[in-house]
């Protein structure tokens, strides 16, 4: 057994007994959870409805990715959900058994089993109650791994503003808590900078060893299900955005601290390193990679360290991806289309050493433990996406040398009758 | 084998103990960036936060130490019980054997303290009965619990102490790991058992559950969480939850 393949089952609490050794997922999961160091055999694609597209419904595709299979680079699987609910993020169980992904549009979450034949993912349990259940909560977003539990960050609640909160589910699917984000009416004892709380949510990720779990903020139902040229020509619905990111502290799951981070901050991605107290993430409307560290004198700070694009023209950072080394930062600009990948070895001195235009709109992208293959799909939001030829919808798969990415095989989830491409995450049968 | 598991637990223990359990689950002395390593926060204060109930701790027959079948659940008997599921053969030292630590700080904090040694209990629970057989855990027990390194005051049997009263730490086995399984499944704790060359091994997620005295699962621990203190200090908050309820605290 190698010393990485001992650390990897150490740290994750999870002793494969495979010899190839396979653990590793992309960079960006819960730590919880066993990763896929190897390479991942399947791609999981958590995919939007179109209408006059195949069957109209939102569904989860699974993709070939085991090199010399007949199918490489193929959908292998879609599952339907019967409908449209705003297909958007998802999350794997901590022994990644399950899939979770959410409808933002009507709260509903699809419970796949992925463990069974990580081919054929398996609807096994629908929530529809999750409104209720969760005392006013709406707009599932964000699904992360805790033991035996899942965090769900939402985006709304049932009045359809950006109020909202994290939720917990147990992994059986019952709801076991609800944790309102500070804001305006929803004090805290004892949280600092308290009156800057705008109680909007969108990420929320965790560093278990300072016992720290840090949220982001976007905005509710009533402008993410609107077309996106209504909302941005809305000065009232413009200040409707979240402008804070919230550390939390984990364990207790009670908010410490209230950071200001204009813009929107979206994704946010913990460093790996045993000693690297910090996360990045991005803002959608300022255009900036934002570091969010933990100062030894005046705790944790969040500092923009580099503009991402030309900030007026508005490029839209949308996903990111950090390397497991903490040197590499992937950034995508749906506008545009691009993404970039920045050298943050110094983590307050970004450095682009690349970029690449991937279509004419992208939005997440996922990369593999190793950094050498990275994903890409297109849909942003249903009523966000471009339109006409504009309105390119995929999943690109590429190689990464350090230098240049270099196409492996890219999927048209239109021409396939699929929908619009949203989240991935990666499977494999060696991990069970 | 039996003896092979011993020494492992005991070298691991003597390790935790000498060394603190920070040191034990350091993992960055050269290997690859890992993030969560040592605890460097502070425990939680008691009865500052809530540990909302997940789910009824799942009941099922396994074997005490003399080979009977009981009740998981009624072994309990109202007390507070953190659960674990193992076993005796795992050679992941931040697998079972952390596992084993880590109650082992918590065993011996627990037995400074007035009010645990009648509030709170232990459980080790095999998912390897073939091996690790009521006679295999009474081994077991004896070389973990009697030891001069545990704090413990002269352990004849669960909580039986002469000087003065020991947290209850019970070892169970099962009847076959068909009779097992349910209980695993039950619980949510995730394994394969291994085949071929690698029959002997047993990949799992490690969980410690941590039960209330009316039988709700009030956490769920995995590797990250692997800190005496944080349990200690969820423990404590059960307590002070049962004294504000009106429940009598011995």
């Amino acid at each position: 057994m190698s010393y990485m393949r001992a650390c990897l089952i150490a740290l994750f609490g999870f002793s494969l007994l495979l010899p190839g050794g396979v653990h590793a997922d992309e960079t960006c999961q819960s730590p919880y959870m066993p990763k896929i160091t190897g390479v991942e055999e399947f791609v999981y694609v958590w995919t939007l409805g179109m209408n006059g597209i195949g069957d109209g419904h939102d569904k989860l595709v699974t993709v070939d990715n085991r090199e010399g299979s007949p199918t490489y680079g193929k959908v292998i699987s879609s599952v339907s959900t019967g409908g449209q609910h705003e297909a958007h993020h998802g999350g794997l169980t901590d022994d990644r058994s399950q899939f979770w992904v959410g409808g933002l549009d009507d709260s509903m979450i699809y419970i796949f089993d992925i463990k069974s034949d990580p081919a054929k993912p398996r609807l096994v349990k629908t929530i529809g109650d999750f409104v209720e259940k969760s005392g006013g909560v709406a707009g599932p977003h964000g699904f992360y791994a805790l033991p035996s539990r899942m965090l769900i960050s939402a985006l709304s609640n049932k009045d359809r503003t950006g109020q909202t909160a994290l939720v917990e589910y147990s992994n059986e699917g019952t709801h076991i808590a609800t944790h309102w984000m500070p804001g305006p009416g929803r004090p805290y004892a004892g949280l600092e900078n308290a009156g800057k709380a705008d109680g909007y949510g969108y990420d929320a990720r965790v560093l278990p060893r300072r016992n720290v779990m840090l949220t982001s903020s976007f905005t509710g139902h009533e402008n993410y299900m609107r077309p996106l040229g209504d909302v941005m020509g809305d000065k009232e619905a413009m200040k409707k955005f979240g402008s804070t990111m919230i550390v939390w502290k984990l364990h207790e799951r009670t908010p410490a601290k209230v950071l200001e981070v204009p813009g929107v901050p979206l994704e946010v991605r913990f460093a790996w390193g045993a000693n690297n107290n910090y996360a990045f993430t991005s803002t959608a409307l300022t255009s900036q990679i934002v570091l969010v560290h933990e100062d030894s004198s005046s705790g944790w700070q969040a500092v923009p360290v580099a503009d991402i694009g030309n900030p007026k023209d508005l490029p839209v950072p949308v996903d990111i991806s950090l390397s497991s080394d903490d040197r590499v930062l992937w950034v995508d600009t749906f506008m545009d289309g691009k993404t970039r990948a920045y050298d943050v070895s110094d983590p307050f001195k970004p450095k682009l050493i690349y970029e690449k235009v991937i279509g004419k709109q992208v939005n997440m992208v996922s990369q593999s433990w190793d950094g050498k293959r990275l994903y890409f799909t297109s849909s942003l939001l249903a009523n966000w996406d471009k339109t006409g030829g504009d309105n390119e919808q995929f999943l690109k798969a590429y190689g990464w040398d350090g230098k240049e990415l270099k196409p492996r095989f890219e999927i048209d989830f239109i021409k396939e009758g699929l929908g619009r491409p949203h989240l991935m995450r990666f499977g494999s049968s060696k991990l069970y | 084998m039996t003896g092979r598991r011993l020494t492992l637990f005991s070298l691991l223990l003597a390790a935790a103990t000498i060394c603190g359990m920070s040191t034990t689950l350091r993992a960055d002395d050269g290997g690859p960036a890992l993030r969560p390593s040592s605890f460097d926060y502070p425990a939680p204060v008691p009865g500052s936060y809530n540990l909302p109930p997940i789910k009824p701790a799942p009941d099922g027959t396994v074997l005490n130490l003399k080979g009977r079948e009981i009740s998981l659940r009624s072994l309990m008997a109202g007390r507070i019980a953190l659960l674990s599921f193992f076993y005796g053969s795992c050679d992941d030292a931040h697998g079972c054997p952390l596992a084993i630590a880590t109650l082992m700080s918590v065993f011996q904090a627990a037995n400074e303290d007035p009010q645990l040694p009648r509030r709170l209990m232990i459980i080790s629970q095999s998912f390897d009965p073939g091996r690790d057989t009521p006679a295999a855990m009474a081994k077991l027990r004896t070389e973990l619990l009697d030891g001069p390194h545990t704090g413990h005051h002269g352990a004849s049997g669960p909580g039986g102490g002469t000087d003065s009263p020991s947290v209850p730490w019970e070892f169970l086995s099962a009847r076959s790991e068909a009779s097992i399984s349910p209980l695993l499944q039950a619980y949510g704790q995730a394994l394969t058992r291994g085949s071929g060359n690698d029959a002997e091994k047993i990949a799992h997620l490690l969980r410690v559950y941590l039960i209330d005295s009316n039988g709700m699962i009030r956490n769920i621990y995995g590797v990250a969480y692997m800190n005496p203190d944080v349990l200690l200090a969820d423990i404590r908050t059960l307590l002070l939850e049962e004294r504000a309820a009106g429940h009598p605290v011995n």
